[in-house]
């Protein structure tokens, strides 16, 4: 799609209501990028910012780079259901 | 009655084509929704995924906390407009410049892999945000499929300043468990329930069926049913339509024979499936593992036909001891159960410790690792060589090093330990209504953070003794544990948390205050839980 035709359609949004303005929204959105795969085990690493790290113990690459800084979890395993169907 | 099943249940058939038409429609894949929360949002399985099988190109169990801004732009994708049309609802409600927005979502469209979205916390912040988008995110609508479901995107609207992705408790449980009862047909040698005898008074039916309400109410996500054994409460058939009514579709374990016309009215109810816990064909072993009569396996055997001849589906689970652990005694039992068309899958387990019974009792019907190895190496040939389209697998014994690595090792290992939800996202309702954190620690004191008699899950889980045990205070950790001074006090406890029951486990019931045993800082256990 065109940016202008995009852009050109200005209403009254609810985007103020996150508190940021045009440009911080631009920001976050603009400077969002994704890792998958083998991707992520070469570039996570290449590209990590020293001590920029992730604080958030949330994710499960499942890579497991050695110099990945973030902590991660397993998203497909809770331990309080782990034996539920064990019975 | 169960609801038909939606039309989109043709997305699994669909293959992917990997390209993005601005003319079609496209939704948020109808197995995954998205949850506002107090400082964040989520991503997680919607509550109706629950009716199918997990499927090999869609994330299970899957919860993800995600920016309120990114579900906000998310939500737009219903498929009540074509791409286009939404692209520039987008920017004109969020004033976002299409050409970032663009590139920001087309790797969400149709992803075969789960992908991390990395992003800045907000402009200006050096945190770099790290949050998964589970695979085949959005998908082309098929046959007009819109997702009504979806909370739409000004729901997630949360101002920048209040954004916190530190704490991930959500607002309120995505998951809860309802005990209906601990009573069992069974007295299963290695079972881990609590079933010491209690004087407690049962909750009402109608009260599990209004917590079934207050659970539809909040949005939540998965309501299972536990127990004892489920189908002894004597209004299972009316909690079981309450459930389905509102698309909740627990997951049923039973040992109990149910004769067909118990089967016909739990059909009637709204159950498709049920998983049956079957250790062993043979009728000696059955009575000796689960102390039961010498009639419990034959009724077992003509319920497992009746179950055949209705069409619901089986899963069975078997629990292995010293007892069945022959490698003739499985053979033969998943060459009897592979004979049934409606066993979908055959899953071997090893029997494990049990909080309740003790070491002794453990060391008594524990296998062991050696003979455990001929075990898998049955199953798999078994597997291997069977017709039936059953899935059969056999479960790893849990690695006891994890107790043992060295320091460095539970260094790498311990950060990525699997979230413990309860307390986090979930809650467990016992048969008298107290609510619990774990289905494994029942009515320990430490853990119970509610009583649903006189309140409702919401104030629950917004009590000071849920949210203290959440938010917990390091100096009520006693000196004696290193927990009292560890400066990753607070990440610990409030990310992935610990395993309070392991915790029990390793060094006994007076020091559930030490380290997860799995810890770096952790002691030695002074308890062999464990198959050695």
């Amino acid at each position: 799609m065109k940016n202008n035709e995009i852009n050109n359609v200005k209403t009254a949004g609810f985007a103020k209501e996150f508190g940021l303005n045009e440009k911080e929204l631009n920001q976050i959105v603009g400077g969002c990028f994704f890792f998958s795969g083998a991707d992520c085990a070469e570039v996570a690493v290449m590209s990590e910012p020293e001590g920029l790290s992730c604080s958030f113990s949330m994710d499960a690459c499942e890579q497991s780079c050695k110099n990945c800084v973030s902590s991660s979890i397993s998203i497909t395993t809770t331990v309080n259901k782990c034996r539920s169907k064990t019975k | 009655m169960l609801k038909d099943v939606p039309e989109w249940h043709i997305l699994f058939s669909q293959k992917s084509t990997g390209m993005i038409h601005t003319d079609k429609h496209y939704h948020i894949h109808p197995a995954y929704t998205l949850i506002p929360d107090k400082h964040c949002a989520f991503i997680a399985n919607s509550r109706e995924w629950g009716m199918f099988e997990p499927h090999p190109d869609i994330d299970d169990n899957f919860s993800q906390l995600i920016s309120p801004l990114f579900a906000s732009i998310f939500a737009y994708w219903n498929g009540k407009k074509t791409y286009a049309e939404t692209l520039k609802a987008i920017c004109a409600d969020l004033q976002l410049q299409a050409k970032p927005l663009e590139d920001m979502l087309k790797p969400c469209f149709e992803n075969p892999e789960r992908i991390q979205l990395r992003y800045p916390e907000t402009d200006g912040q050096a945190a770099t945000l790290k949050h998964w988008i589970p695979r085949h995110f959005i998908v082309e609508s098929q046959q007009k499929s819109e997702r009504n479901d979806l909370r739409p995107p000004k729901d997630f609207i949360l101002p920048a300043r209040q954004w916190d992705f530190s704490k991930m408790r959500t607002q309120f449980p995505h998951s809860l468990s309802f005990m209906l009862t601990n009573h069992c047909v069974t007295d299963c040698i290695y079972c881990y329930a609590d079933k010491r005898p209690r004087d407690i008074k049962s909750l009402p039916t109608a009260r599990w069926i209004e917590l079934v309400r207050e659970a539809d109410a909040m949005g939540c996500l998965n309501v299972d049913l536990a127990g004892g054994e489920v189908f002894l409460h004597p209004d299972i058939e009316q909690i079981l339509q309450a459930l389905h009514q509102r698309s909740f579709h627990p997951y049923l374990s039973t040992k109990i024979p149910l004769s067909e016309e118990k089967i016909r009215r739990l059909s009637d109810a709204g159950m498709r499936e049920l998983q049956l816990s079957i250790d062993s064909w043979d009728n000696a072993l059955m009575e000796k593992m689960l102390r039961v009569p010498p009639s419990y396996f034959p009724k077992l055997q003509q319920s497992l036909e009746a179950l055949e001849k209705h069409g619901i589906k089986v899963k069975v689970k078997s629990v292995i001891t010293c007892h069945n652990d022959a490698t003739e005694t499985i053979e033969k039992l998943l060459t009897r159960l592979t004979a049934f068309h409606n066993i979908q899958s055959v899953s071997i387990a090893p029997a494990e410790y049990s909080l309740y019974k003790g070491y002794d009792q453990f060391q008594a019907y524990r296998t062991n690792r050696k003979q455990w190895e001929k075990v898998k190496a049955c199953v798999s040939a078994f597997a291997e060589s069977c017709k039936s389209p059953c899935i059969i697998d056999c479960q790893e014994i849990s690695d006891s090093r994890k107790y043992f690595a060295s320091v460095d090792e539970k260094c790498a290992s311990f950060p990525q330990r699997a979230r413990c939800t309860g307390n986090i996202s979930s809650l467990f309702i016992l048969p008298d209504g107290k609510a619990g954190i774990c289905e494994e620690l029942y009515w320990h004191p430490k853990f119970i953070v509610g009583d649903v008699t006189t309140q409702s899950i919401r104030h629950v889980w917004e009590s000071e003794k849920a949210l203290s045990l959440y938010m917990l205070s390091q100096e009520k950790f006693r000196r004696k544990s290193v927990c009292s001074i560890c400066p990753d006090f607070d990440p610990c406890h409030q990310r992935n948390g610990v395993c309070w029951k392991e915790i029990i486990e390793a060094y006994g019931e007076e020091n559930h205050d030490f380290p997860d045993p799995r810890c770096p800082y952790a002691p030695p256990v002074t308890h062999k839980f464990y198959i050695s």
